[in-house]
């Protein structure tokens, strides 16, 4: 449903992606992993429009979408879950829900699809009214997470889920991402913790300095040593 | 040719052509440089304010006013003008300094009605107090005289070209070294700064003050050049206009304070034919350039010379030693560097700590051993960052003690403890994003760097040779937490994690004795979390630094720690040995899960 080809990007004069193909499959879900500075931020930034590409071609549902707006991008079913969460920390834990679901303006079903979040990550149900900045670091992470499935995404891009994380939350975010895949919603995980992330997705890229280096299923990712010794430890 | 040299050379042509401008300009031309120059002097004054510490003053006419009105009522007390000058300038100072103190308090937005209101009632009590101003009549100045003859307006061109000059070198200086670096800091991350010992009021009003200076010498030499005032030279709008040069040529910049000030007051002296228009072709061009090119006409040409200022790396990669050998020390303030060593324990005794109705820490006790590695745990929400901020300062507990040594750190303000030897890093990450790498990590240093703003203006050859032993000291602790990049990009622009090591090094440069690690190995991969460990252990090892870490990689805290603490919504419910602490059953309920998975209960970060 995804597919990216040759894409390279960067900030300024500085390129950071150098010919990315990356493909999605529907309602698959893959895992980038990688070292700091390897791209995989600029990536996900890349697909939903953040970032223009400066080469390569990003196409959803076989429609080409590089150079849209990304409010287009995310009409058209991609949701990004950002790296800092970047959650409106004023407004109150329902106002930030709905307005992820702003692009759908006054569709009757939205109401059905809070009630999805909140089966999701009941404690939203309970902070319902509390303002998002006043929410501990799990509960934030659970309500971006929920803010961006609001928007209905057929493919949902998440940026280190587990970021800052007990792990006790870790176990429990990963859960919940398995569960939104089984829901029918297609995953792009970018993620630290390799463990957890290849025992939920099917496939893993692994980037360095912008570039695929690895590329396969994530039972074979995880026999590999060198992924072993570089981000999975002694298992 | 390099940037650097081009610069340098087109400053030196500037110069020149400024020097000679008396030959080839026609006096009109003359007479409006002379007022270029003038405007120069205050809004580089402005800028130090506005674009370095972020605060905005709408009132700076008043302390020209101020500058210039003392100026001439001296002169006519008898005063020669060379007397009365440097005591209308100073007095200016004064007035900033004490306008500044109660205001910079304030948030921004009341700190700019505050100015507003100066400057209102600096130029009301020029209208209205007649018996001193002469009221809308204005005062006349006899010509200032140089050895018993009197000067042509057009001589004390060299005076406000040497003032011009002199005080941007000064404000160059300044941002360019500790003072500086402290106001940037602290428009940046107000609460970092303070970790690191830069007293957040104190720096303000110094930088308020001095621009105050700025704005009265431009005040006192505008009446030696027009030898007469009224009030009408400095309404509400003159204010706004210097705001308005500062914001065109570019904030947090002094080649955007010059830039703007020339153009703002070159082109409509030479457009005169449309003077009536000068406001509204001042407000648009503001709009426009608040809208269109937020970091003025400096911002568009800018990165391109930054981008030539490249500061090379010491040719070292991870595993460097660390900095040590004699550093200066501090203003006899601090205690100085080396004290790392000294072995002290630290004692939390029962800290409680309320918002609101929830207790965040309740009645905890820690005792952290000197040159120890020790862990502190819980879930999200347990307190852990809480017993940091109030341990650093930053938070006031409720209830209980904390001392370091002999040190009651509870009656220590959060800026005096980089000069205890307590540093930390952030959770949330609180790096100064629009400062370099390097000059974030020198700011790390600010407690125990011995340049003051006195010397930093006056370029004093110590302040100097400390500067540039900092510069090489801040790269080496660059070098010790292995960051291989250029130190010369602003930190903003770098990834998250990288981010991180960068706050790291900046927490070293304190040369801190207690250093507190809040989720250092957050978003690393495990390679990167192995590395951080080696750093960590080096950290207790070679700089005898003791060390509290909270992290929830579980590898590196039951790899590294000699004792771990769990708190559980502010209670301590745990303390031992990384073996104890995991066997736990309170702490597997609470925190680990049952379900460990492999790669996080294997432990062995060795």
């Amino acid at each position: 449903m995804l597919e990216l080809h040759d894409i390279t990007a960067g900030y300024g004069p500085i390129t950071v992606l150098r010919g990315i193909t990356l493909r999605v499959d529907e309602g698959g879900a893959v895992c980038v992993l990688g070292p700091n500075g390897a791209g995989k931020t600029t990536l996900l930034r890349t697909i939903v429009g953040l970032l223009p590409a400066a080469g390569g071609e990003v196409r959803f549902l076989g429609r080409r979408v590089t150079g849209l707006r990304p409010s287009e991008i995310v009409r058209r079913g991609i949701s990004l879950v950002p790296e800092r969460r970047e959650l409106f920390p004023h407004l109150s834990v329902r106002e930030n829900l709905a307005l992820g679901a702003y692009v759908r303006g006054r569709d009757p079903s939205v109401a059905d699809d809070l009630e999805r979040v909140f089966g999701l990550f009941p404690r939203l149900r309970e902070r319902l009214r509390q303002q998002a900045a006043t929410l501990s670091g799990g509960e934030q992470q659970m309500l971006a997470i929920g803010r961006a499935l609001m928007a209905r995404p057929r493919l949902l891009l998440l940026d280190e889920p587990s970021l800052g994380l007990s792990p006790l939350l870790v176990q429990e975010m990963f859960r919940a991402v398995g569960t939104i895949r089984a829901q029918g919603t297609a995953v792009l995980l970018v993620e630290q913790n390799a463990h957890m992330a290849l025992t939920v997705a099917d496939r893993g890229y692994v980037l360095e300095s912008g570039r695929v280096v690895l590329e396969d299923a994530s039972e074979n990712l995880r026999t590999l040593t060198i992924l072993r010794d570089a981000y999975l430890g002694q298992v | 040719m390099t940037g650097p040299a081009a610069a340098r050379l087109a400053l030196l042509l500037t110069l020149g052509a400024l020097l000679l401008a008396p030959l080839w300009l026609p006096p009109y031309h003359h007479y409006v440089l002379t007022l270029i120059l003038l405007n120069v002097i205050t809004v580089v004054g402005l800028a130090l304010v506005m674009g370095f510490t972020g605060l905005v003053s709408l009132g700076h006419a008043g302390f020209v006013a101020i500058g210039a009105y003392a100026t001439v009522l001296l002169t006519r007390a008898g005063l020669s003008y060379w007397m009365a000058l440097p005591a209308g300038v100073l007095l200016s100072g004064c007035i900033g300094y004490l306008i500044g103190l109660p205001a910079l308090r304030l948030q921004p937005l009341y700190l700019a009605t505050v100015t507003w209101g100066f400057g209102q009632s600096v130029w009301l009590i020029a209208l209205n107090w007649v018996s001193l101003t002469n009221g809308q009549n204005g005062l006349k100045m006899a010509a200032p005289a140089l050895a018993g003859r009197p000067l042509a307006p057009e001589d004390l061109y060299w005076p406000v070209l040497a003032v011009a000059v002199g005080g941007l070198l000064a404000a160059y200086r300044v941002t360019k070294t500790r003072p500086g670096r402290a106001l940037m800091a602290l428009r940046e991350s107000e609460v970092a700064a303070m970790t690191l010992g830069v007293s957040a009021r104190a720096y303000k009003t110094l930088a308020f003050a001095l621009s105050a200076i700025y704005a009265g010498s431009a005040g006192g030499l505008y009446v030696g050049v027009v030898r007469y005032i009224n009030p009408d030279n400095f309404p509400f709008h003159v204010s706004l206009l210097y705001v308005t040069m500062a914001v065109v040529g570019g904030m947090g910049s002094l080649a955007g304070a010059v830039v703007g000030a020339t153009m703002l007051t070159g082109l409509p002296e030479l457009l005169r034919g449309f003077v009536e228009y000068r406001e509204l072709i001042g407000g648009v061009l503001l709009l426009a350039f608040l809208v269109f090119v937020p970091h003025g006409l400096v911002g568009i040409f800018g990165p391109r010379i930054r981008a030539s200022h490249r500061v090379p790396m010491p040719p070292q990669a991870a595993g460097v030693p660390a900095p040590s050998g004699p550093v200066a020390s501090g203003d006899g303030r601090s205690p100085g560097p080396g004290t790392a060593a000294r072995a002290e324990w630290l004692r939390i005794t029962e800290v409680t700590k309320t918002f609101g109705g929830v207790v965040a820490l309740d009645q905890v006790s820690l005792v952290v051993a000197p040159h120890t590695i020790h862990g502190l745990i819980g879930p999200n929400g347990s307190g852990k960052t809480t017993l940091f901020n109030v341990v650093t300062r930053l938070e006031e507990p409720d209830g209980g003690a904390i001392t370091l040594g002999e040190h009651d750190l509870l009656s220590c303000p959060a800026d005096r403890l980089a000069a205890l030897g307590i540093a930390r890093t952030f959770q949330n990450l609180e790096v100064f994003p629009r400062l370099t790498v390097l000059e974030n990590v020198l700011v790390g240093m600010h407690a125990r760097l011995p340049v003051t703003m006195t010397s930093a203006v006056l370029g004093t050859p110590a302040s100097r040779r400390a500067e540039a032993e900092a510069r090489a000291e801040a790269l080496r602790w660059l070098a010790f937490v292995g960051f291989q990049g250029d130190p010369a990009v602003p930190v903003g622009t770098l990834p998250f994690a990288r981010q991180r090591a960068i706050e790291l090094a900046r927490a070293l440069a304190v040369r801190p004795r207690l250093l507190l690690l809040d989720e250092p190995s957050a978003g690393l991969t495990f390679g990167e979390v192995e590395e951080l460990a080696r750093v960590i252990r080096r950290i207790r090892d070679e700089l005898g630094t003791t060390v509290i870490l909270v992290a929830h990689t579980m590898r590196l805290v039951f790899g590294l720690c000699e004792t771990v603490t769990v708190l559980d919504h502010g209670i301590k419910i745990a303390e031992g040995s990384p073996l104890e602490v995991r066997r736990h059953p309170e702490v597997i309920r609470a925190y680990l899960g049952p379900s460990e998975l492999p790669a996080t209960a294997s432990g062995g970060a060795t």
